[in-house]
């Protein structure tokens, strides 16, 4: 029984070492940054929604363009 | 099925590529004088300080960093060289004492003045424990400031015939901005490729605990990454004052942005540890080609303006996919 309390007691005492250790390099070494961890921060997207976005944005690139091309071109008047 | 599995992640990967050819061979097939020498030359010289720019500025960006002081260094380089290079016959010299320089001489001095800025930006970030965002926007300023203040705001030309060389001349066919562009291409290469630095690099930018845990002298490397990334901008500066013929304060304004979405473009991550020189070139290059591809075609500015911030949104989002799928 009191060998069972040593070993617990041990357990005990390694588990807090440990998060000592990890809370130390836990610590930011240098400065964060603007990017850091920019993705993770960001909410639950699935990828079949941002293919869409791209698309979306793909689409309004071409539009741009044409818009562009055309209106140089005086088709707009 | 895998065939078009596999095209879908070519396409996916490469869509801004893709576009931008595609955007290339309409141009060329309705425009005049589009797949012409001259043109590729002229795509050259505008890549070239760009290209460099762009390498100094990934090396913060693969460590999770950022440089917005890029820009405004680029201004100052270019100030600084056209102080030192003015012709002595020259009435309106801004340095009436100044001795008739040689350019690499001068260039060395500018690359030194521009790496101790980078180095305080490293200091800054690395050893004060700064947010890059922060320090770079603060050092950006305060370039902006030192630089209208020894300029007196005042436009500067009369350059030295040897300095304007540096910009129009060129090897065989080969112009000597290209030269400068490839040289420090292959550097970066060797440097994130095949040396202790380079690894060392990536692994700050992958998890920058584990690497000092892993014995990496991260605020070592990332002194040396800002200090490098300076002294590109004094080279990128240099290099753009001679080739416009002029500088000014207004020189470099707004390069950083474009240094960055070059980056992001070809592939050098937003989340850090991931980046390669080659990339970086096309990035440059797609940024580049649409620019000149939409003045071909007579597009207003103002929609050039458009279409560069939908390629960046695109670029940032294809990488974000990219990260969700490893996730």
């Amino acid at each position: 029984m009191d060998k069972e309390q040593e070993n617990r007691e041990l357990e005990v005492k390694e588990e807090s070492t440990q998060t000592g250790t990890e809370g130390e390099t836990g610590k930011r070494p240098s400065g964060g940054s603007a990017f850091e961890g920019i993705y993770d921060m960001l909410p639950d997207i699935s990828i079949r929604s941002l293919d869409r976005f791209i698309l979306l944005c793909v689409i309004a690139l071409v539009l741009v363009i044409v818009f562009g091309v055309l209106k140089a071109n005086h088709v707009f008047g | 099925m895998e065939k078009s599995l596999n095209m879908k992640k070519i396409v996916s990967n490469n869509a801004i590529i893709i576009l931008i050819v595609l955007l290339a061979i309409l141009t060329g097939c309705t425009t005049q004088n589009f797949f012409t020498v001259t043109n590729f030359k002229n795509l050259v010289v505008n890549v070239s300080p760009r290209f460099i720019i762009a390498c100094g500025v990934s090396g913060c960006l693969i460590t999770k960093g950022t440089d917005l002081s890029a820009g405004r260094a680029v201004g100052l380089a270019a100030c600084l060289s056209a102080m030192m290079l003015q012709s002595l016959d020259y009435s309106a010299r801004m340095l009436p004492w100044m001795p008739d320089i040689p350019w690499p001489v001068a260039l060395i001095v500018v690359m030194a003045i521009m790496g101790c800025f980078g180095g305080v930006n490293g200091v800054v970030i690395s050893v004060l424990k700064v947010p890059p965002f922060i320090a770079t926007l603060g050092m950006q300023t305060i370039i902006y400031g030192l630089c209208s203040l020894i300029t007196n705001n005042q436009p500067m030309g009369g350059y030295k015939p040897s300095y304007l060389t540096v910009a129009s001349g060129s090897l065989g066919p080969i112009p000597y901005l290209m030269l400068f562009a490839v040289v420090i291409g292959i550097y970066f290469w060797f440097l994130y490729n095949k040396t202790r630095h380079g690894k060392y690099m990536y692994a700050i930018g992958g998890n920058e605990n584990a690497a000092q845990v892993a014995g990496v002298n991260v605020r070592g490397s990332l002194i040396r990454i800002y200090i490098l990334a300076g002294c590109m901008y004094a080279l990128a500066g240099f290099l753009v004052g001679a080739k416009a013929g002029g500088a000014s304060t207004a020189t470099g304004n707004g390069y950083e942005l474009e240094a960055i979405a070059a980056c992001t473009i070809g592939g050098v991550s937003a989340n850090g540890g991931v980046g390669k020189v080659g990339g970086i070139l096309i990035g440059v290059l797609v940024f580049e080609i649409l620019k000149i591809c939409l003045q071909f075609l007579g597009v207003d500015p103002a929609y050039t303006y458009i279409a560069q911030g939908l390629v960046i949104v695109i670029a940032v989002a294809l990488d974000l996919r990219k990260y969700l799928q490893k996730k």
